[in-house]
């Protein structure tokens, strides 16, 4: 006998913790227009479905700091007090001591919302890309933060010289009009 | 028999061929494997443990957290009884003793030879399900419920609930059905006709709020003894018991990497109730599969992260995005113990150690 229902996927579960006013850190720019007055036909890009977080866009990159940078999905995120991506994994308290946070440059900011949330965005201007918050959010958490490649900063070298050392084969090139590949919620 | 999302390609490199999310999951954990093994084919081979060569401050390390003491760990995995229930949402022992899985659209029933039949399908898959006394079973559909008869023909469905529903689980006893919603994060009351008599987790200030904290869609219930459910307060690393009307009465459980405690931002994902008031109770980010007694403090592990993912640290981003990655444990009353273990498909059993 069919059911009369339909399948909702995780997608709305994680939905269903968006905070009002939460827009993913970046940007509803068009991706499209922006590319297109830089004259760009390709660009370069992470699937952060199969990035397997290795460091090696912090470091692979031939600019300094990398033009990858952690991005977040506010629609996934879980808002966690606890939240394992900001937190080392056995931190001494929930607060924003140094000793307690994760990030190496202290690129992710903590800020309240209400009893027991909060929110993390990302200083791209401190961030490097070296994952290790996007290791610690997909090891415990909903994996909301993730890598990509940020086009604003990306010199689309001919061969990305991450690519080549990817050991997941996450990087490509697309389009230029492709937008973002940003984490949905939705497994690939 | 396919499940729609076995089959559903992942976004594929361009150089590569289409590729099943299953592919994606058993490469990804063998190509993470590679990485740290220092075999993946790159120009120069990097530091297995530190490919960036970023140092120690850059890297995320659970090796020493995933390790457990080998004198706490007192069963041993004596059988890998079957590797195909990749993806299965939830598994529970039926009346008839039979092992039950909500595998793929369906309830099948596995044999401990390995064997797999469908009990019913469904249009939609099961994230949940729970027998009555009957032989009865009541299934979790995300934002409703259904109940089988023991031949497999639906005898009821309930409205679909109000707000954001997401069921990640239920449990059934004398007539009372309660099934915990991730999405709304409150345990709803129902009777065996799948009509409404209440809801238990309401804050206590009389608002919509609710206590429970769900970051992420594991939320478990159990019925225990003299009316009462026992709920896991995930985001607050807690079990927590009420009565059927809703009244709080206690708690255990606190955060911890360590192995007497719940790991990560929202812990434990799976508990089963025994009789004897004894929790079965299971963990993810760090697979873990635990015995504590009835006041939480730990008494065995049943099998550790090493059981699970022998390389812990090659978990790829996608992974996260399923409600796979989380051990889910079933005691049988003879002490032993299956273990489902999603995302690789392996359904296993353990018995406890004989001391000599
Ligand atoms: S941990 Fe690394 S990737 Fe994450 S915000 Fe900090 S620098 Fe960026
Ligand atoms: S194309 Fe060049 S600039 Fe852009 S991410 Fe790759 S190495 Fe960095
Ligand atoms: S090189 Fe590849 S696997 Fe490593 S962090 Fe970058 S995208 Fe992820």
């Amino acid at each position: 006998m069919p059911d009369e229902t339909h399948n909702p996927t995780r997608r709305d579960f994680l939905r269903a913790t968006v905070r009002s006013g939460a827009l993913l850190t970046i940007g509803g720019m068009s991706v499209a227009m922006f590319e297109r007055a830089r004259g760009r036909d390709w660009v370069w890009q992470i699937d952060p479905y199969k990035c397997t977080m290795c460091g090696q866009c912090a470091t692979e990159c031939v600019l300094d700091p990398s033009a990858v940078k952690c991005v977040h999905t506010f629609p996934m995120c879980g808002y966690c007090d606890l939240c394992t991506g900001y937190f080392e994994p056995q931190p001494n308290s929930l607060n924003t001591g140094a000793e307690n946070q994760l990030c190496p440059v202290g690129a992710i900011k903590r800020k309240f919302i209400e009893e027991p949330y909060f929110e993390y965005t990302i200083d791209e201007s401190l961030c490097i890309g070296c994952a290790k918050c996007v290791a610690g959010c997909t090891a415990f958490g909903n994996g909301s933060l993730h890598l990509q490649i940020r086009r604003d900063k990306c010199v689309d070298c001919n061969d990305c010289s991450i690519a080549r050392k990817c050991p997941a084969r996450a990087i490509s090139r697309v389009p230029a009009d492709t937008p973002y590949l940003i984490k949905d919620g939705h497994p690939h | 028999m396919n499940s729609p999302r076995d089959t559903r390609t992942t976004r594929n490199h361009p150089s590569g061929p289409p590729m099943t999310r299953r592919d994606f999951v058993q490469l990804s954990i063998v190509g993470g494997a590679m990485v740290s093994l220092g075999l993946a084919g790159c120009d120069d081979e990097p530091n297995p443990n530190d490919p960036s060569g970023l140092g120690e401050r850059f890297t995320y390390d659970l090796t020493e957290l995933s390790q457990v003491d080998p004198a706490l760990i007192g069963y041993q995995q004596v059988a890998l009884i079957t590797d195909a229930l990749f993806d299965a949402n939830d598994m529970q022992l039926g009346p008839d003793g039979k092992l039950y899985v909500a595998h793929d659209g369906a309830i099948v029933a596995v044999t401990d030879g390995g064997n797999i039949q469908t009990h019913f399908e469904l249009d939609t898959n099961p994230q949940c399900f729970a027998f009555d006394e009957q032989g009865r079973c009541f299934v979790g559909l995300i934002e409703r419920v259904a109940c089988y008869d023991a031949s497999g023909t639906r005898v009821a469905l309930s409205e679909p609930f109000a707000g954001r529903p997401h069921l990640t689980s239920i449990a059934v006893a004398g007539g009372h059905v309660f099934v915990a919603d991730a999405g709304n994060r409150i345990v709803h009351h129902l009777d065996d006709k799948l009509k409404m008599i209440g809801q238990i987790g309401r804050a206590d200030d009389g608002s919509r709020k609710t206590r429970f904290v769900v970051p992420s869609p594991y939320f478990d219930v159990a019925v225990g003894p003299n009316d009462t459910v026992w709920v896991a307060n995930t985001g607050r690393h807690r079990l927590e018991q009420f009565h059927y009307d809703g009244t709080f009465l206690k708690a255990w459980g606190k955060f911890s990497m360590g192995i007497d405690g719940f790991c990560g931002c929202c812990n434990p994902s799976h508990f089963q109730l025994l009789d004897d008031g004894r929790f079965v109770v299971a963990e993810k980010g760090l697979p873990r599969v635990k015995v504590c007694d009835a006041e939480g403090e730990l008494l065995t592990v049943i099998a550790g992260p090493d059981a699970f993912l022998p390389d812990k640290q090659a978990m790829p981003g996608g992974l996260s995005c399923t409600r796979a990655d989380s051990p889910i444990p079933v005691m049988r009353p003879d002490g032993k113990v299956y273990v489902l273990f999603p995302l690789t498909g392996a359904l296993s059993l353990f018995e406890p150690k004989v001391t000599p």
